[in-house]
């Protein structure tokens, strides 16, 4: 497959980039075998190649959002049992092992990607040189007939041709051409940044890829969550510092939206307080390369007031505090000694029928209490749940618990901890690709070139784009010049008349 | 002035603004149609093709104001919810079809490209136009400067699109290939997908016709009667025109809560689209990519595919800026990750990496022109697709899903 571009460019001595690999191509193509090496490099340095390449990665970026990707999908069992039937038997299982349910990781999209890069490389390495020779450093004084067989072409009569090529060098100056003279021949051009563009863009991308692909060297990348409760101080994973979190707040709109969530946080480094930021969604915390960020939040309970009560007279015998977040071991109440035996924060049953936690939160606290009664009494055991104290399941025993005043609310913050040392090069690899792209379709790049035949004065143009930029620039510069050569034209239409 | 006044003033303008594209996308049409009567009809289209020129300027215009007068009444950047999106997106189809088209000297355009900025915006009304408050993944200018700078490379695609497709009507030829003979009617049945589904959706919607089905755990509102309703409902929770409904359910096998919803809107866009379409082809006597062919006979060829290349030379900065980059920004300020394969997410790599391929196309010989044009053609739908058919069909984290 041929490529095309730089057509009057090729008729020069020195070649423009596309026509140089071509050239390049052909050669190769006379000598008889080609090496691996050679034919693996020609292959992915076409632009065929890539293109296909490109339609490939979107095709299966496609199937990825089609097919029910493990890890977002919403049920609860293990990849193993939804898929087979989510999808059928085998078409399920078929995902599941071509790497299709976590299609974004799997080894074939990775490769495909790999050839991305290798491709970028190698294509920008191909043409860098026979680019820099075309741009940087072009032929001034070409064959004079190249000059008459452009296609974007004038002429103008000058009584003195020193001075006609003077005055269109001044026009072509203050249209900021960069203009060289030699002898009775004149070049000029701009917008060379615009054939860099698709290079910078490349580049650029090169650069994000390799900033994505640094997360597999350790200790570059770590992706952690800390809770930190209103008060308390928590070590932040992977850093040798420390968070505190004076208060998060939740906001909320009459409409019951969420409307901000915010987390007062001081980090404490060595014992200082070495920096106190607000950190809220949209502004994370950033200290020593990690980042926090607002991610989640629980409410907890905090200090809640219980009373024993006698179960014969139902009177209440004392009421006692509780900090239910850091409960004291023994508490006195009414000559009762309680003392706390066991303490879940989130009471639930495990499989076996026995007390467990069903999270480190306190979200449904209950305490086993040992209790000793006052005057020798036989000392007995009882569970207390804050929530539920009507739930006594013991029957025979003098006294059981109310809660009072029920617990104050006690909020944690989920902050994401997160590291990327890649994030730079990302963030600098985009920029540049904004710049390529912007260089490329924003610029272009234009060349004259003039010579003086006869009585008059041959102007010749050539531009990588936007042809009828050129077209109209050039008809200005030819009424300027001379207008009774060249009369003002009517503009272009594009239908018939 | 208080903020809802403010707001409801906006609200005026924009339907001012949609009055002027409509209008001017008819004149545009039947500017075209006239040129191919007869030659003596020139001065006359020429005359109405200039009035859609002003008339496109005067919606650009007063459409940059009406939301500029939203962003003050309701005191933050109006980018926050479908509606705003999407009208900020017919705003940026038709700055482009301004621009391209005087550029070019080519009104011919507006035939094909005003219609689908009508679209956007009519679209864009079937959402809630409320204002609604920012969640707080949305404060953030990041999110701003990323939809507005992502919407306007979408413009100058569509700019593309409507061009492309000129040019495949242009070069077409009878003898051509069953198959995109097919696919160029297809592409026209699609507009006539979209205009039944609006004017179904917006009738309904200004008729003040809702339907709500009560199930034990929510109620759905339905824009539609609802024919199909959600698993769980029973008939006769909704009537209309004294017809018990819901007559279907959603087949148990889809899972999303909307299925039947969206189920019920699929089924009310199809009918009433092939209504549409067979209307269309009844006036036109013709099929529908005849009637587009002879619209566009006797124009430049080049012209129409430096438009299409332009269109996408133009968008495609603004879309790699706005899409990926600035996405990529506020991504990572937002959840603390800058690429996390959220559906949307994806699909906006997928509009990316087509374009990409392309304008690789277009250097490479034998792939330019036609095939080109095609991938141009299609390119359009996946952008909407991506702002649209992943709401609806596949949902993502983007707190924009419209319910
Ligand atoms: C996501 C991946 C890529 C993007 C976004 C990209 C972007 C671009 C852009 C914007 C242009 C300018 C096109 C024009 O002038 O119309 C371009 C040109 C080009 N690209 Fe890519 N590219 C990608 C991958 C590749 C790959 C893998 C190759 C390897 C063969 C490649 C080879 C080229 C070549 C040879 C040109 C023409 C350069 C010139 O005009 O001097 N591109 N690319």
């Amino acid at each position: 497959m041929e490529e095309k571009g730089g057509a009057p460019e090729a008729e020069l001595e020195l070649k423009s980039a596309d026509a140089e690999a071509a050239e390049a191509e052909t050669e190769a193509a006379v000598r008889p075998v080609k090496g691996f090496l050679e034919q693996t490099w020609d292959f992915f340095a076409s632009v065929p190649v890539a293109t296909v390449l490109l339609f490939l990665i979107a095709a299966a970026s496609v199937a990825g959002t089609l097919i029910e990707q493990e890890g977002q999908y919403s049920d609860w069992r293990p990849p193993l049992d939804f898929y087979p039937d989510r999808y059928g038997k085998v078409f399920g299982m078929f995902l599941f092992k071509t790497g299709m349910t976590r299609m974004y990781t799997s080894w074939w999209y990775l490769t495909l990607l790999f050839m991305l890069g290798a491709s970028l490389i190698i294509c920008s390495l191909e043409r860098f040189v026979p680019l820099w020779k075309a741009v940087q450093r072009p032929n001034h004084t070409p064959d004079q007939n190249f000059v008459k067989r452009l296609k974007n072409r004038f002429d103008f009569v000058a009584a003195d041709a020193t001075n006609g090529l003077d005055t269109l060098a001044t026009q072509l100056k203050a249209r900021r051409y960069f203009v060289v003279r030699e002898g009775d021949r004149l070049f000029a051009d701009k917008g060379r940044w615009g054939r860099w563009g698709p290079y910078i863009t490349h580049i650029g991308l090169l650069l994000v890829l390799a900033g994505a692909m640094m997360r597999a060297i350790p200790g570059v990348y770590m992706d952690q969550s800390v809770w930190v409760r209103d008060g308390s101080i928590v070590r932040v994973p992977g850093g040798s510092w420390y968070v505190r979190n004076d208060k998060f707040t939740a906001e909320f709109y009459a409409s019951g939206q969420p409307k901000s969530y915010t987390t007062e946080a001081v980090v404490i480094d060595n014992g200082q307080e070495v920096k106190k930021a607000t950190i809220s969604m949209n502004n994370p915390l950033s200290y020593r390369w990690i980042e926090l960020y607002q991610s989640s939040y629980r409410q907890e309970m905090g200090k809640a007031t219980a009373a024993l009560i006698d179960k014969t007279t139902g009177k209440p015998l004392g009421t006692f505090d509780v900090d239910l977040l850091n409960p004291a071991d023994t508490y006195t109440v009414a000559g009762y000694t309680l003392k706390i035996n066991q303490y879940f924060t989130d009471f639930t049953m495990d499989g076996n029928g026995k007390p467990a936690n069903a999270s480190n939160l306190v979200q449904n606290p209950g305490i086993l209490f040992d209790i000793t009664p006052p005057n020798g009494g036989k000392a007995f055991s009882t569970w207390y749940f804050i929530l539920y104290p009507e739930m006594s399941l013991d029957k025979d025993i003098p006294i059981k618990f109310a809660t009072t005043k029920d617990p104050e609310v006690s909020s944690t913050t989920g902050l994401k901890v997160k590291k990327d040392l890649g994030l730079p090069v990302i963030y600098l690899g985009l920029f540049i690709v904004t710049l390529g792209v912007f260089a490329t379709f924003y610029l272009a790049h234009r060349r004259y070139w003039a010579l003086v035949d006869g009585g008059k004065i041959v102007v010749g143009g050539w531009t990588n784009r936007n042809q009828g930029g050129l077209g109209t620039e050039m008809a200005i510069l030819a009424t300027l010049l001379d207008p009774t050569t060249n009369p003002k034209k009517d503009e272009m239409e594009g239908e018939e008349r | 002035m208080s903020n809802t006044l403010i707001i409801s003033l906006s609200g005026y303008l924009f339907f001012l603004v949609f009055a002027a594209y409509l209008v001017s996308a008819f004149l545009y049409i039947g500017r075209i149609t006239l040129r191919r009567r007869d030659a003596k009809h020139f001065a006359l289209a020429d005359n109405l093709g200039a009035w859609g020129f002003r008339l496109a300027i005067a919606g650009v215009v007063f459409h940059l104001l009406a939301m500029c007068v939203r962003w003050w009444g309701s005191g933050h950047a109006p980018m926050s919810n479908m509606f705003e999106y999407m009208s900020f997106l017919g705003w940026s189809i038709m700055l482009f079809f301004v621009i391209l088209s005087y550029w070019y000297k080519l009104p011919a355009l507006g035939a094909f490209v005003a219609p689908v900025g009508v679209i956007v915006v009519a679209y864009a009304s079937v959402f809630p136009t409320e204002v609604s408050p920012l969640v707080p993944a949305l404060q953030s200018y990041w999110l701003v400067l990323h939809v507005t700078t992502a919407a306007l490379g979408e413009g100058a695609f569509a700019v593309s699109f409507g061009a492309a497709l000129m040019y495949l009507l242009r070069v077409r030829k009878d003898s051509a290939d069953r198959w995109e003979e097919s696919i160029l009617e297809f592409v026209f049945y699609c507009f006539s997908l979209l205009i039944g589904f609006l004017i179904t959706g917006l009738g309904f919607k200004l008729a003040g016709m809702t339907w709500d089905i009560s199930l034990p755990n929510r109620i759905m509102h339905y824009g539609f009667p609802p024919v199909i309703g959600p698993k769980g409902a029973v008939s006769g929770m909704a009537k209309f025109a004294g017809v018990d409904l819901p007559i279907f359910l959603a087949p148990a096998w889809m899972q999303g809560a909307n299925s039947g919803k969206n189920l019920n809107t699929i089924l009310f866009t199809l009918v009433a689209g092939t209504v549409v379409y067979l209307l269309l082809r009844l006036i036109a006597r013709n099929p529908l990519r005849e009637m587009g062919s002879r619209a566009v006979a006797g124009m430049n060829i080049n012209l129409l595919d430096e438009v299409s290349y332009r269109g996408v030379a133009v968008g495609f900065p603004l879309f790699t800026l706005g899409a990926i980059v600035f996405a990529m920004i506020w991504a990572q300020k937002a959840w603390g990750s800058y690429w996390s394969w959220d559906p949307k997410e994806t699909w906006s790599l997928i509009s990316w990496l087509f374009y990409s391929a392309y304008l690789h196309m277009r250097i490479v010989r034998g792939w330019e022109g036609k095939l080109a044009a095609w991938v141009a053609v299609i390119g359009f739908p996946l952008i909407i697709f991506t702002l649209l058919g992943v709401n609806l069909l596949i949902s993502g984290l983007h707190s924009y899903a419209a319910g």
